[in-house]
């Protein structure tokens, strides 16, 4: 598969043994002791919270052993905590006697004497207890108690499936570990919270946090080799003890031995050896190891500083060999890069003999990058410069790869260097950034990029202005309660066009455009947007700004800002909320700021084209099958796509298969003949409210001067009757995208299957997805040099949103379509989108085609959206009936409603007439909403043998007195009820009479 | 049915179930009446029997491969109805709808339309079942070379000669004759339609317009009369509208009008060569809507197409000449009223069956200028037998040869029209001169050529 793993998913299997609910076993006296010294569950919580720990556990108080095993008779705990005295038996013997369970959760013993834990704790882990310590007082010693028992059951899994990092701590003293383990679990912890506070969001920040450094305890020389041998290519260092049993006992120098076995095989790790005595100082300096004199007052300060420079958590401190002096330092990797050009050339050396690199990186959590780096030896390079050249490379890369995919945030004063994705504020992205971000992290983690490595793929550049943004905004000066207050959307839009952006934001905005010379497009992204079953989707503005005249870049962008919150407040906006049980004043509004993609041509800017690829095909003709999927797509910016204009549709499996221009009539009615593109003829212009007032409609000569249609042109030959693959002999021009589905010109096909089946794969759901792509300039049709373009420049595929598409195949069918008696009526019947039942329909809003008038469209638009007003004050939904397709820009396709002057629809039908040639709608943002909101939708096609409506049916409803008629629309009333069936496996359904549920 | 019993009795019983085929027959023999009435001879040489059996029919197997390597098999056939005036010629149709049936009627009417062209072809028709909508090029080329592959031994330049029709345009028969080529090893005039460059005709794109034009030129010039000065009334603003336009232009016409499915212009000043070239674009290349021709030239009114509305008021504007262009249907009783009340007195159909019955017999009794769709816009089938003499002399004519033999041809076919009208009692009505002289043609041939 393509998708490699997600590094946040990577690490979301990491720690898959989890301490969250603590059977605490502890008689009535020993909890008393507990409570007495500190309250033992409070205390734990506290070290959770201090350390901004995520999901603490729950504690679950019993007195006895029996009770205890009667709890977990019955429950599931994850940590079994007893203190000595537990009622009737031991903490060993309540081990031996726990259920057998394969999740038998572990037990530690929590002593409260130093002699009970001591003799405890030399006894061997299979003997029933996983870990004791010593109750000493400390609020993080639940923590680290939690802690370590996940560690020590987690290390294995961990290693294997993420190479964590571990950490070995060498201490047969129950009271020393018990008070070393939390001292080293803090410090730990709170490193790497400095550490990934930097550039990380909270999510990513817990998930690296996660994948933390594994701290093991062996509490003898055995144990010690043990995990040393198991884990020494995981090893970040080693804390020892001295003196701790060997075979049984005590041995003053088990501790030397053993750092004399580990220098032998990993003579670079990092080890301190900690002991009580000045005198060992000695030893230590012999065995190359630091050290720490555990009665020292500054033990904990000492232990620090090992953590911090050791192991890689601090900054890198460059040295020299012989005196080991500070020469510099490099604060992280950016940083690195920026230093070290300047490091002497031993001293580098010296570093990458000892892997001190590799060290730091693994502490960091950057795990790829360390692994790269580990094998290569010094030797591999021809001499230092060359190393020097191969860590600035290597280092570079990393920061570029690891910009790819992630979310930065963004400020005036923080502006994440290379990062493509990034935030400003710290409330919600909104739906549509949301899908943008998760697409942006999937293609960064995907293998698509070594699949087509002649093209960049990736999200264009994006800032998200959050939702707190918006929030705060509108909160001051009672901004929102006057724009709901407000007559007409003019003056909504007057009242946020007064009121200037707060200064900081605008301060961001000033920051972020510093860097940015290219077009924008404005989006917006509310917290509703493009979720699976309210997508809103094309109902919120989005506005292009030219971003080209220095003094008024910042008032085009802080004004398409505003424009965007306003449209919360429009009154289609409203109604459509309204009508979906959605309050207004819940509406959030987080706004996207994204790169244009395309290029300048004279006083024109857009990309060669642009489109819609969808995972789930409704419609697929012939050997299609629906998860071919399909693309529409059209020369240009999209704006040609979201008006269901002329445009191309293709299969991505079967791109030489022309859908709708099968024949050369067909082709000359349906190929694109204007394209859209951002005006920049006028680069001072402002934003207004109607979004398509800076586009330019064109006509295909001007793509053909600028040389952008030679890629998808086609040429029809009047002489020949005859279609030629190119732009080059007389004729008329067309648009069919032949140079590009059939000549190799770009890989569209095979790369959109490749992101459809990424984004399928990543959301669990069909997609949809919208995309642009700009060709290299200067592409030209030369076979085998097709993507080349001028020096340096590749071809560009931008995906620029991904969102689920509704195809669900499951779902309520009460009728078996294909089997409903012929003597059943049916008001209509077809093929069909959406699923289940809609009962107790008694209205039909219809038109019939023979008084379609395209002229008056707009009008008959108006006109049905009074009616259906009308109808959804009564609360009665109906069924729309006409001609052609619903919601096109095009009149002359169909009627060209918007989708909140039909929001009352629970069916909408459209009648496909033969030779009509016009396809029906699904795909487009209208359709979108009608299927996410479960409207019923069916294409009837009269001519065909399946299907009914036929002009008989309609004659059937002409039959009936009209409600209201105007402009030749009927409004008419049932004489019973009907219930529209529809079945989405079969693709079929059926409007027939309503006998209640099952009564068929 | 109104052909009498006797002859059509047979022919439904012989032809059980091709009801497309019988009701095309019944068309034929209803409008022929007056001449078999007259002609005995026809009725002994049973011309009417021979006629509707087609002289031979082929039907194959078309296997072929799609791009998935899965097998399909189509049904393929030539029929091949009649040759009495020279080779059999007749379009392939590549339709899911194709049948005998259907391509027999199709057939059978080519044989007329072929003949009143007054040049040597016969009739006949072919294709198959095969769809290609859906079909990438490569599966186009693999079904047509398979078809050409059975096809090729039974047609040739003076045997039969298909041309194109529903699904088989330039690309197709670029295939089909490039697999004969192969097969036969001769470069021949085996197809009609090819490729400018390789063996096909010039000025096929103007001809119906063209010929439409030169039709109502011969009509006016029985009364001693020209285009020069006159005002026409033109509808639509295709191929065939545009070169009607141009056509009229060249003659010193007046265009007033064009029209779409939106509305139409009213141009007093005249559409001239510029404003033609406008319109070119803007419906070649731009496809757009007529109305955007006011919007250029603010001389012009723009009349939005009223669907309730019971006549065209196109039609309705003073004019003397009116060239329908457009579609089926566009001039009803009313607007032959009004076209005559604006004081038109010629008029000549470039489309298929543009007037109404009603219309058609208040021309006809108002003995003005008539000229019938089957006639009048016989011009594009006459080039495909431009090209054929073309290809067997091995010459390619200019525009202006293509072009001059054009305008003999439609000179040819008004007065074969008018004199059968005439010798038929039935003066100036070409509808019935046209019937019946594509009847004659062939009938006579038949007759002379004995029984075969």
């Amino acid at each position: 598969m393509i998708v490699r793993g997600f590094r946040f998913f990577r690490h979301q299997t990491l720690t898959p043994f989890r301490v969250r609910d603590v059977l605490l076993v502890a008689s009535l006296y020993d909890r008393f002791i507990l409570e007495e010294d500190g309250r033992f569950a409070d205390k734990t919580l506290e070290g959770f919270a201090q350390l901004e720990l995520s999901s603490p556990p729950d504690f679950t108080h019993v007195t006895s052993a029996r009770e205890a095993l009667d709890r977990l008779s019955k429950g599931r705990y994850d940590l079994v905590l007893a203190t000595p005295h537990c009622g009737d038996m031991t903490p060993r013997e309540l081990a031996w006697n726990m259920p057998p369970s394969p999740n038998q959760p572990p037990v530690a013993m929590l002593a409260y004497d130093e002699a009970t834990a001591s003799e405890q704790s030399q006894r061997p882990r299979s003997d029933g207890l996983d870990q004791v310590f010593l109750w000493n007082g400390d609020p993080r010693l639940g923590l680290a108690l939690v802690k370590a028992v996940e560690d020590s059951r987690n290390v294995g899994h961990d290693t294997e499936h993420s190479e964590v990092r571990v950490i070995l701590l060498v201490e047969d003293s129950p009271s020393f570990y018990s008070s070393y383990l939390p001292l080293i679990y803090n410090e730990l912890l709170l490193q790497l919270q400095h550490l990934f506070k930097e550039r990380h969001t909270e999510r990513d920040r817990r998930h690296r946090i996660r994948a933390r450094p594994k701290i093991l305890l062996a509490r003898n020389y055995e144990e010690a080799m043990l995990y040393f041998e198991k884990y020494q290519r995981y090893l970040l260092g080693t804390i020892c003890d001295l003196r701790f049993p060997r075979r049984g006992r005590m041995d003053p120098m088990a501790g030397r031995d053993f750092i004399r076995q580990v220098r032998r095989r990993l003579p670079d790790l990092p080890v301190l050896l900690q002991t009580r005595g000045e005198e060992h100082r000695r030893l230590a300096q012999e065995l190359s190891v630091r050290f720490a004199d555990k009665t020292s007052p500054d033990l904990n300060a000492q232990l620090r500083s090992f953590i911090r420079t050791d192991f890689g958590f601090g900054p890198f401190v460059f040295r020299q060999r012989h005196d080991r002096k500070a020469v510099t330092q490099a604060a992280d990797i950016q940083d690195m890069v920026r230093v070290l050009p300047t490091v002497p050339r031993d001293v580098l050396i010296y570093h990458a003999e000892h892997n001190h690199l590799s060290n730091w990186l693994m502490a960091r959590g950057e795990f790829s990058l360390a692994e790269d780096l580990r094998p290569r030896k010094v030797s591999d390079f021809a001499d230092g410069e060359a190393l020097r050249q191969y860590l600035i490379q290597s280092f570079a890369r990393f920061l570029e790869e690891r910009a790819k995919g992630e979310v930065g945030e963004f400020s005036s004063d923080q502006n994440p260097l290379g990062t493509e994705f990034f935030r400003i504020g710290t409330g919600s992205m909104g739906g549509k950034a949301r899908g943008m971000a998760f697409l942006s992290r999937l293609l960064a983690e995907s293998e698509v990029h070594e699949r087509f490595p002649g093209v960049k793929i990736a999200v264009p550049r994006t800032g998200v202005l959050c939702t707190d943004i918006f929030e705060s905004y509108i909160e001051r000066d009672d901004l929102q309660d006057r724009a709901l207050a407000a007559q007409s959307d003019e003056e909504v839009v007057a009242l946020f066009l007064e009121r200037p952006l707060e200064p900081k934001v605008m301060q961001d905005l000033a920051a972020l455009l510093e860097g940015v010379r290219y077009p924008l497009a404005v989006r917006s992204s509310s917290i509703h947007e493009d979720s699976e079953f309210q997508p809103l989707a094309g109902l919120y503005r989005t506005f292009m700004i030219p971003n080209a005249v220095p003094e008024l870049r910042l008032e085009q962008l802080s004004r398409a800002v505003r424009l965007v919150f306003a449209s919360v407040f429009l009154r289609s906006t409203r109604n459509y909320l309204k009508a979906h049980g959605l309050r207004v004043g819940d509406e959030r509004m987080a706004v996207i700021l994204q790169r244009l993609v395309g290029r300048h041509h004279g006083d024109r800017f857009y990309p060669h084209f642009a489109g819609v690829a969808q995972s789930h095909n409704y419609y697929p003709q012939g050997k299609m099958r629906p998860e071919d999927g399909i693309v529409t797509v059209a020369l240009g910016l999209g704006q040609s796509i979201v008006d269901g204009g002329r445009v191309v549709r293709f299969c991505p499996r079967y791109p030489a298969v022309p859908l709708q221009m099968g024949s050369i009539k067909d082709a000359l009615r349906f190929s694109q003949r204007h394209f859209y593109a951002l005006d920049m003829a006028d680069p001072r212009h402002l934003p207004e409210i109607h979004e398509t007032t800076n586009l330019v409609r064109l006509d295909l000569e001007v793509a053909e001067a600028d040389g952008t249609l030679d890629a998808v042109g086609a040429t029809y030959s009047p002489d020949n009757d005859a279609i030629y693959d190119s732009i080059h002999r007389p004729g008329t021009r067309l648009v069919n995208f032949s140079g590009v589905l059939k000549h190799g010109v770009f890989p569209l096909a095979p790369l959109l299957e490749a992101l459809l089946e990424l984004g399928r794969e990543g959301m669990g759901t069909p997609v949809e997805m919208e995309f642009a792509v700009d060709l290299a300039a200067q592409t030209s049709v030369r076979p085998g040099r097709a993507l080349e373009g001028a020096v340096g420049e590749v071809p560009e595929m931008a995906p620029l949103q991904l969102r689920p598409l509704v195809a669900s195949t499951s779902g309520e069918v009460e009728v078996d379509l294909a089997r409903l008696p012929v003597s059943v009526h049916r008001l209509l019947e077809g093929e069909a989108l959406g699923y289940g039942v809609r009962r107790g329909l008694e209205d039909v809003i219809y038109l019939h085609p023979r008084r379609y008038d395209p002229a008056r469209g707009r009008e008959l638009a108006a006109a049905i959206e009074r009616l259906d007003h009308r109808l959804r004050r009564q609360d009665r939904s109906y069924v729309l009936l006409g001609p052609g397709r619903w919601g096109t820009a095009d009149p002359w396709l169909g009627v060209p409603v918007d989708w909140p002057q039909v929001a009352g629809a629970a069916l909408i039908a459209e009648l496909e007439l033969e030779g009509s040639g016009i396809d029906p709608s699904q795909g487009s943002h209208f359709f979108h909403n009608l299927t996410s909101l479960r409207v019923g939708y069916l294409c009837v096609r009269p001519h065909l043998d399946s299907d009914r409506a036929d002009l008989e049916g309609l004659e059937a409803l002409e039959s009936l007195a009209p409600e209201v008629e105007p402009l030749g629309l009927r409004w008419v009333r049932l004489p019973r009820p009907y219930a529209a069936h529809l079945d989405a496996a079969a693709r079929r359904g059926a409007v027939i009479p309503d006998n209640g549920p099952r009564s068929l | 049915m109104s052909t009498p019993r006797e002859l059509m009795d047979p022919i439904v019983k012989r032809n059980p179930n091709e009801t497309e085929f019988l009701q095309a027959v019944d068309e034929v023999l209803e409008s022929i009446q007056p001449a078999l009435d007259q002609h005995r001879e026809l009725r002994s040489a049973k011309i009417v029997d021979r006629l509707v059996e087609p002289e031979r029919v082929i039907q194959f197997r078309v296997p072929w491969m799609d791009d998935d390597n899965e097998v399909h098999v189509q049904r393929g056939f030539r029929v091949e109805f009649n040759s009495a005036l020279g080779p059999y010629k007749g379009g392939l149709r590549f339709h899911p709808s194709v049948n005998l049936s259907i391509l027999k009627f199709l057939g059978f009417e080519q044989i007329f339309k072929n003949s009143l062209t007054t040049t040597n072809i016969g009739g006949g028709k072919g294709g198959s079942d095969f769809n290609p909508k859906g079909r990438s090029d490569s599966e186009v080329m693999r079904f047509c070379q398979s078809f050409m592959t059975e096809l090729w031994r039974h047609i040739g330049a003076s045997t039969d000669v298909p041309a194109g029709d529903i699904g088989v345009g330039g690309r197709e028969i670029g295939y089909l004759f490039g697999q004969y080529k192969r097969l036969a090893n001769r470069f021949d005039g085996v197809l009609t339609g090819k490729g400018l460059e390789w063996g096909g005709s010039r000025i096929r794109t103007e001809a119906t317009g063209y010929g439409q034009v030169y039709f109502a030129q011969e009509m006016l010039a029985t009364r001693e009369e020209s285009f020069e000065g006159k005002r026409c009334l033109i509808s639509g603003s295709g191929n065939v509208a545009q070169f009607a336009t141009e056509k009229v232009l060249q003659l010193g016409g007046k265009v007033l009008t064009l029209s779409d499915s939106g509305g139409y212009i009213f141009d007093e000043e005249g559409i001239d060569g510029e404003k033609l070239d406008f319109v070119k674009k803007l419906k070649n290349e731009r496809r757009g809507r007529i109305k955007e021709y006011v919007e250029k030239y603010p001389g012009a009114v723009f009349t939005e197409r009223d669907p309730e509305a019971d006549h065209n008021p196109l039609w309705a504007h003073a004019a003397d000449i009116a060239l329908p262009a457009a579609t089926q249907n566009e001039i009803n009783g009313k607007d032959a009223q009004n076209l005559l009340d604006g004081g038109v007195y010629c008029l000549s159909e470039g489309s298929n069956m543009p007037s109404t019955p009603d219309a058609v017999n208040f021309f006809v009794a108002e003995k003005i200028l008539y000229g019938p769709g089957k006639a009048a816009n016989a011009g594009g089938v006459a080039t495909s037998a431009l090209e054929m003499a073309q290809n067997s002399q091995g010459e390619r004519w200019s525009r202006e040869e293509v072009d001059r033999r054009l305008q003999g041809l439609m000179k040819e076919i008004h007065r074969n029209c008018r004199d059968t009208a005439e010798k038929y009692g039935a003066e100036g009505n070409l509808v019935a001169g046209a019937n019946i002289a594509g009847f004659l043609r062939v009938a006579y041939a038949m007759v002379d050529q004995g029984l075969v």
